[in-house]
């Protein structure tokens, strides 16, 4: 059964496509009417097997990372990490920047 | 200044020096704090009209808010960066990080900038960090296509300015624009003045962008990762803004025939380009034109040049920063999970994720200009001004803030209501990083509506 799909994967060659009964000119729906050379050749074309290992395209296999960490919070893969990094984010986002930065900002003189 | 802009350089060695575990808390702790004290610049205490001076770098309120909204992107872009930064390797993470960082200085330069020349450095500088964001961290092989827009359109538009800046400086002696407002201003009489005024303003109008010298904008933006659209959106397009805000005051008197072209484009374009927004299959192509619609009001606003449409102008373009910004890290949450910005591939979202659904509604509010959000502000100010200007133009900034409105919900309905798609039954939950991401642009924009005369400039 692989065997088989492998065959439909690969073009038929060109030499086994002469082989087949030719229809009359008139009756041709979609005869080309450009050369042999204007034709892809079997070899450019490749099956989803041949493609180089190590394909440049290929990601890395997705992982929830809830699964490993219940309290994963996105920063990051390792846990100790991943929760100081949330910590020193709200700290210093939160905390300090919006609570500690509007309260200055909103004790500034006025000006103009 | 420096106080700033020394820590900012300082985040450099940060980077490169910092442990592998601990790179991205270091430099998003490090960039807080460069965020925490750029509040500083919010101090105003000059009768001279420019703070924080030094030799070469200054302050009006004019770049003000937008240095302030520079320092206060880094922090949030390194935070929309780590999940898909986590199977780079270290290096890469670095260098990403040192884009990231260089932008950051070439725009508080940019921004802060008291001659011509510098902030036309700065100006073009900040193109090559950007281009290779795009280029190499794009996820789709549009993304090389997207770069060559984006550099050439760039560059085709600030190669005359540069003849025109030496032209200006040829003729006044200086390219200050300390002095340049109180020099006298040049009898701009030959037809070779024309082509002087045109080369002034190309660039700052391709950066914006004008309708019609837009097309770089919604490849970049659509090819570039999650940190590279927040710093599109937000400032660089800020930059065109903002330096035909300063260029401005020396092309008068020609402005007031040869802006009547850009502004019919810019006011068109608001139309044109709202409502190719609901024709978009694409979400960060739907948000990418809603920018140039966006930007489109303030172009207008700026060629009309008068005070209600300057405040206008540099109130919406904040507001704008931050809420573009915002729905391009909700675009990214659905794209983190999905792997597809198609619009009708991720529909039904609150389904999965309820407490996003919270943000994407706030932020759709606030991009259809919602009162009492300063994007309300701008726009009226803006609206208002133009039909000061002339009448007629209530008849398209009008129909403009109806598809707006429309646009914005339909954004929001589409991805949030409805029945959950069959091929995505299960959505890996929100995380904390996105939830504060969300509040760290939302928050600013809720404080400013309690004080908006911090953004409106010389008001």
């Amino acid at each position: 059964m692989a065997a088989l799909l492998r065959l439909c994967l690969r073009p038929v060659p060109r030499r086994l496509l002469l082989l087949l009964p030719r229809e009359p000119a008139g009756l041709s729906r979609a005869a080309s009417s450009s050369g042999p050379a204007s034709s892809v050749s079997p070899s450019a074309l490749a099956g989803p097997s041949e493609l180089p290992p190590g394909f440049a395209g290929a990601q890395p296999p997705e992982v929830n990372l809830y699964d490993q960490n219940p309290e994963y919070h996105g920063f990051s893969a390792d846990p100790v990490v991943d929760v100081w990094n949330m910590r020193l984010a709200f700290f210093f986002g939160i905390s300090l920047a919006i609570v500690v930065g509007s309260t200055f900002v909103h004790y500034l003189p006025d000006h103009g | 200044m420096l106080k700033i802009l020394l820590p900012t350089i300082m985040l450099f060695p940060t980077t490169w020096l910092a442990p592998m575990k601990w790179l991205w808390p270091i430099s998003l702790t490090h960039s807080l704090i460069i965020a925490l004290l750029s509040l500083t610049w919010f101090k105003w205490d000059s009768d001279i009209g420019w703070n924080f001076s030094n030799q070469y770098l200054a302050m009006d309120p004019l770049s003000m808010p937008l240095l302030i909204l520079t320092c206060w992107l880094l922090p949030l872009m390194i935070m929309a960066s780590q999940n898909h930064m986590n199977s780079e390797p270290i290096i890469r993470q670095r260098i990403y990080l040192t884009l990231l960082i260089s932008l950051q200085s070439f725009l508080i330069m940019a921004f802060s900038a008291t001659e011509l020349i510098m902030f036309y450095v700065m100006f073009e500088a900040t193109l090559i960090p950007t281009l290779i964001i795009i280029t190499r961290w794009g996820n789709q092989t549009e993304r090389l296509n997207a770069g060559i827009y984006f550099l050439f359109y760039t560059l085709i538009g600030s190669l005359p300015l540069l003849i025109a800046l030496l032209t200006l400086q040829n003729s006044l002696g200086t390219l200050s624009m300390i002095t340049m407002q109180y020099s006298q201003p040049s009898e701009l009489l030959l037809w070779a003045d024309k082509f002087w005024w045109t080369a002034s303003v190309m660039a700052f109008l391709v950066k914006m962008p004008l309708y019609g010298v837009h097309l770089w904008l919604p490849k970049a933006h659509v090819e570039a990762p999650i940190a590279g659209s927040m710093i599109l959106a937000a400032i660089l397009l800020k930059l065109g803004g903002y330096g035909m805000m300063r260029i401005i005051i020396m092309l008068n008197p020609l402005t007031k025939e040869l802006a009547y072209p850009f502004i019919i484009l810019a006011i068109w374009g608001i139309i044109m380009t709202s409502s190719i927004c609901l024709r978009q299959t694409d979400l960060k192509s739907l948000i990418a034109y809603s920018s140039v619609s966006h930007m489109g009001l303030v172009a207008g606003a700026i060629l009309i040049q008068t005070p209600w449409s300057f405040a206008g102008a540099i109130t919406l373009m904040i507001a704008h920063g931050l809420i573009s910004s915002a729905l391009f890290c909700l675009a990214n949450t659905n794209y983190e999970r999905t792997h597809s910005r198609t619009l009708l591939l991720a529909r039904g979202i609150q389904i999965a994720l309820p407490l996003m659904t919270t943000w994407w509604f706030l932020t759709n509010l606030a991009n259809l200009a919602l009162p009492p959000t300063p994007n309300l502000m701008g726009e009226l100010l803006i609206i208002s001004s133009l039909f000061n200007w002339s009448n007629w133009t209530i008849i398209l900034t009008g129909l403009g803030v109806l598809i707006t409105a429309s646009y914005s919900l339909y954004m929001f309905l589409m991805t949030q209501r409805g029945p959950i798609q069959n091929h995505i039954p299960s959505l890996i939950p929100s995380h904390t990083r996105e939830h504060l991401l969300l509040t760290l642009h939302l928050l600013p924009m809720l404080l400013l509506i309690l004080k908006p005369e911090l953004i409106m400039g010389w008001t």
